[in-house]
């Protein structure tokens, strides 16, 4: 199949649906569900999807040959487009949580399951906890913001994987950009760069 | 940018200096990289700035790994004079360094940025 002219979630959909008539159940999570949580403001080339029926990787391999894409490494490629995709492993999970609830969002191309935000926002600021990555810190607020989800709704979380003191640091970052209104990606980076800058 | 122009004797020293403010850890190749610079400069500054006892190293395998010396005498202002000439630095320039995808990455896949 030729997807030189698809969008990264019109494929999305493309694929999920196909592999949903195989039986194969997958979400979408990683870089493609904080683009679409964030309306488009971070730009990814490949497609992450955690298969959640536990399908065996030689059907899934087939279903996905049905589509043109084959294996290469770890991820699947297809020669008419850049965009790759990749199932890491089962189960879902977020630090010690596992997620055991996902969504759908209506798309213009159809359904797409996809975590909830608030487990996307966990997602990154796992990352960011663990890796020191500002990147997923500014994607995370990105959400939050966009979203309108406070940070007590993550509060329990963040402080299993942090701390009482960094909770509080995120809070005030949070407030602050809401106060300003800042929710666009490179406000929120550039605020974020400041306070870097501050605790150097 | 040669914000310290007059307080360091060369370019490369400012960057090799920023870069290991910010960053905390660097080696030549992946400083020269990250500011476009030509390799040598900035391998002969790192040597002298060690010799100076402004930044020590460390060999992990085959690459030396860099840090500013944090029991060099004037190790607090120096701090605070590169934090200063960082201010001076374009916006852009500033998150580059600051805001670094450190989180892991499978080989097989690109690299990724959001919109600026």
């Amino acid at each position: 199949m030729d997807f030189k002219n698809t969008s990264m979630i019109e494929l999305a959909v493309v694929v999920a649906q196909h592999l949903k008539h195989k039986d194969i159940r997958v979400v979408l999570v990683g870089g493609l569900a904080v683009e679409i949580y964030t309306e488009n403001q971070y730009l990814t080339y490949d497609i992450d999807m955690v298969d959640i029926s536990y399908q065996k990787p030689v059907v899934l391999k087939a279903a996905m040959s049905e589509l043109g894409f084959a294996k290469q490494g770890r991820v699947y490629r297809n020669s008419s487009t850049d965009i790759v995709v990749e199932f890491p492993s089962a189960p879902l999970a977020v630090g010690d949580e596992l997620i055991k609830e996902q969504t759908n969002i209506e798309t213009e191309f159809g359904e797409i399951p996809i975590l909830f935000a608030v487990d996307v926002i966990k997602d990154r600021l796992a990352a960011y906890l663990h890796w020191k990555d500002q990147q997923s810190l500014i994607q995370a607020l990105c959400i939050m913001l966009c979203h309108k989800i406070a940070p007590e709704e993550i509060q329990a979380f963040y402080e299993n994987e942090a701390s009482e003191e960094a909770f509080g640091k995120l809070q005030n970052m949070y407030s602050v950009l809401k106060r300003k209104k800042l929710i666009e990606m490179p406000a929120i980076e550039k605020y974020v760069v400041e306070q870097l800058l501050k605790a150097l | 940018m040669f914000s310290l122009k007059g307080v360091l004797r060369a370019e490369s020293q400012e960057k090799i200096l920023i870069y290991l403010l910010v960053r905390e850890k660097g080696y030549g190749l992946g400083i020269a990289e990250f500011f476009n610079s030509p390799t040598n400069p900035i391998q002969k500054q790192l040597r002298r700035l060690e010799e100076d006892g402004v930044i020590v190293s460390r060999a992990i395998g085959k690459v030396r790994e860099y840090q500013i010396n944090p029991r060099y005498a004037f190790y607090t202002p120096l701090k605070e004079l590169l934090k200063a000439a960082l201010e001076t630095y374009p916006d852009k320039l500033k998150s580059d360094l600051l805001v670094e995808r450190t989180r892991p990455r499978k080989a097989e896949k690109k690299l990724r940025a959001y919109k600026r």
